[in-house]
């Protein structure tokens, strides 16, 4: 990890003489090495970790809530409203008159989905419920992102929703981290308390209420965990996919399966995953740096699908 | 042990749409004994256990327990005070039947603090009486029907609650099992503990309950000890079957025969 994020720093566009920089960091003066680094660099190395950390424990809340080894944090329509939000700001130019509007669009859309959420499924509703009404949510958040999109008059403000859908940690500041990491914060607490209610759910929901679990509490803690953990950081990252997917099922083995442990590694997981493939994005060769969403969706869907392959294969 | 709260219900009725499950049955589990519920299918067995087990609030009536109305009492210390095993009880990840028997000390445990040594005890003893010990490390998806149930019933004894719910607890369990589990619930109850199970075999039901409670239509229509429900007009009436019943070694036997 350590070493990740040694590289994520020293790996960039421009060489940087990273040494330098922190040596004229401690001596106080100010120069374009230390500028990159401390307002590039590092931001973007901790985004990487942040994010990471919220899609990979997210993910691995969701799968154990609903006991479904192809959940997502982007299944309960989290990460779309987000987007939708974040778009928003872009079409009505609020985030050109106040640049924190932007991420701050993204928080409200992810608490407008969870509450919708909420109202649809309701305390005591089957997981299907909340499956579907996920899927409803995603689709209508998708609908009126394309809207905006279809309505918006300058092609510059097109390409920049276009751009930032794609999801990327580039040209972030430390202002962004400020921004998400106490909502993020709050986000992981919720989530980490959720743990032995998800180990109890694996014997069921008849089991786990007679073992003093409270199901409408457990819900409430990992959706609402999600929301502020994965809300946050697609507002600051864009739409980073499949990272709450990959990572818990790798991962699980390591833990004997259970949900409760498994939420700490995943976070370190996705933590690393996110972060190494940041890296690997500038890395890579190409005329236009790779965004970042392009990479963990290229990676992931396959992988997606091998999973619903298996999983096929396993029912029948 | 020191002797068990009583649980009881008076006037439970639960009642879905279409349908009523449960019409004002009246139940009272008294420690130290086997309450057997017996009643064909769809008599409403299962659902008056989970009213007993707390896990379904839509019911009409009252179930306290010590006196206390249920509904007044906070999730986890009814959880230490009832345990329940749901009938078809299904485990969602591949976890090893150590880890499931673990889970039987959830309610006792405060969050994310590891097993103390009472918990790591009541475990062992668990596994140790359902003789699962050796399967502890096998995860619940490579056992057997039956290796299975031993598991879910080694969670429940972990519990160590007062009282022990269990829907069918014997189902798919060799003759030797069933025999050995009957004997281990009996235990359970002589330790002072309350124990009610759903049961489908009227054998075992007339060899091992000390009372029973025959269920018919959501309604209660014989209560007491086994000779005094399972007579041949309760069974015609109820079950619609003839069977044979007598008395060997002191103890009574029911053999279903045939349909009327």
């Amino acid at each position: 990890m350590l070493a990740l994020l040694v590289s994520s720093i020293w790996v960039g566009r421009a060489p940087l003489q990273v040494l330098n920089a922190i040596q004229a960091l401690i001596s106080d003066e100010v120069t374009v090495a230390t500028l990159v680094l401390t307002e590039l660099r590092a931001p973007r190395a901790i985004l990487g970790l942040l994010v990471g950390a919220s899609l990979g424990m997210a993910g691995a809340a969701m799968q154990g809530l609903l006991r479904n080894p192809l959940a997502e944090p982007g299944i309960v329509g989290v990460s779309g409203c987000a987007a939708l939000g974040a778009v928003l700001t872009f079409y009505t130019g609020l985030s050109a008159a106040f640049p924190l509007a932007l991420p701050l669009g993204g928080v409200v859309g992810a608490l407008l989905a969870v509450a919708l959420l909420y109202a649809l499924a309701g305390r005591r509703s089957s997981i299907l419920t909340i499956i579907l009404a996920g899927i409803a949510i995603n689709a209508f958040a998708g609908a009126l992102t394309s809207l905006v999109l279809n309505l918006s008059a300058s092609p510059f403000a097109f390409l920049e929703i276009i751009f930032w859908q794609m999801g990327s940690l580039e040209d972030r500041g430390m202002h962004h981290v400020w921004l998400c990491l106490p909502l993020m914060a709050l986000g992981w607490v919720m989530l980490v308390r959720s743990g032995p209610g998800l180990d109890a759910l694996a014997l069921g929901e008849d089991t786990a209420t007679s073992l003093g679990v409270s199901l409408g509490q457990l819900r409430m803690l990992v959706i609402g965990g999600t929301a502020l953990a994965v809300g946050s950081g697609v507002a600051v990252s864009g739409v980073v996919g499949f990272v709450g997917l990959v990572v818990p099922h790798l991962l699980r083995p390591l833990v004997g399966h259970q949900p409760g442990r498994l939420l700490f590694l995943s976070a370190l997981g996705g933590a690393l995953l996110v972060l190494a493939a940041d890296v690997s994005l500038r890395l890579i060769p190409t005329e236009v740096e790779l965004k970042l969403g392009v990479l963990t969706a290229l990676v992931g869907a396959p992988f997606f699908l091998f999973l619903v392959h298996r999983l096929r294969t396993e029912i029948t | 042990m020191a002797p068990a709260p009583k649980l009881s219900g008076s006037k439970v009725s639960v009642v879905v749409p279409g349908a009523k499950l449960l019409d004002g049955v009246d139940i009272e589990v008294v420690p130290g004994e086997v309450l057997g519920l017996i009643g064909p299918n769809g008599a409403g067995k299962s659902t008056l256990l989970k009213v007993l087990a707390g896990v379904t609030g839509d019911y009409l009536g009252r179930v306290t327990i010590g006196g206390v109305d249920t509904r007044q009492l906070n999730r986890r210390s009814y959880a230490r005070q009832v345990a329940f095993l749901p009938q078809d009880a299904d485990v969602h990840w591949p976890l090893s039947v150590l880890s499931v028997v673990e889970l039987g000390r959830l309610p006792h445990r405060r969050s994310l603090r590891s097993l103390t040594a009472d918990d790591v005890e009541a475990v062992r003893s668990a596994l140790r009486r359902t003789e699962t010990e050796q399967l502890q490390h096998r995860t619940m998806d490579r056992l057997s029907g039956g290796e299975r149930m031993r598991a879910l019933v080694a969670r429940l004894l972990a519990v160590q609650a007062d009282v022990v719910l269990a829907d069918e607890p014997v189902a798919g369990l060799d003759p030797y099992f069933q025999l050995e589990f009957m004997d281990l619930f009996a235990e359970e109850a002589r330790q002072g503990r309350a124990v009610v199970l759903v049961l489908h075999d009227l054998a075992l039901a007339a060899r091992y309950c000390d009372r029973l409670l025959l269920l018919h239509a959501g309604k209660a229509v014989a209560q007491g000890p086994p000779p005094v429900v399972l007579t041949e007009h309760n069974l015609q009436a109820v079950y619609r079957i003839e069977a044979l019943s007598g008395t060997h070694q002191t103890q009574p036997y029911v053999v279903p025969w045939r349909r009327i």
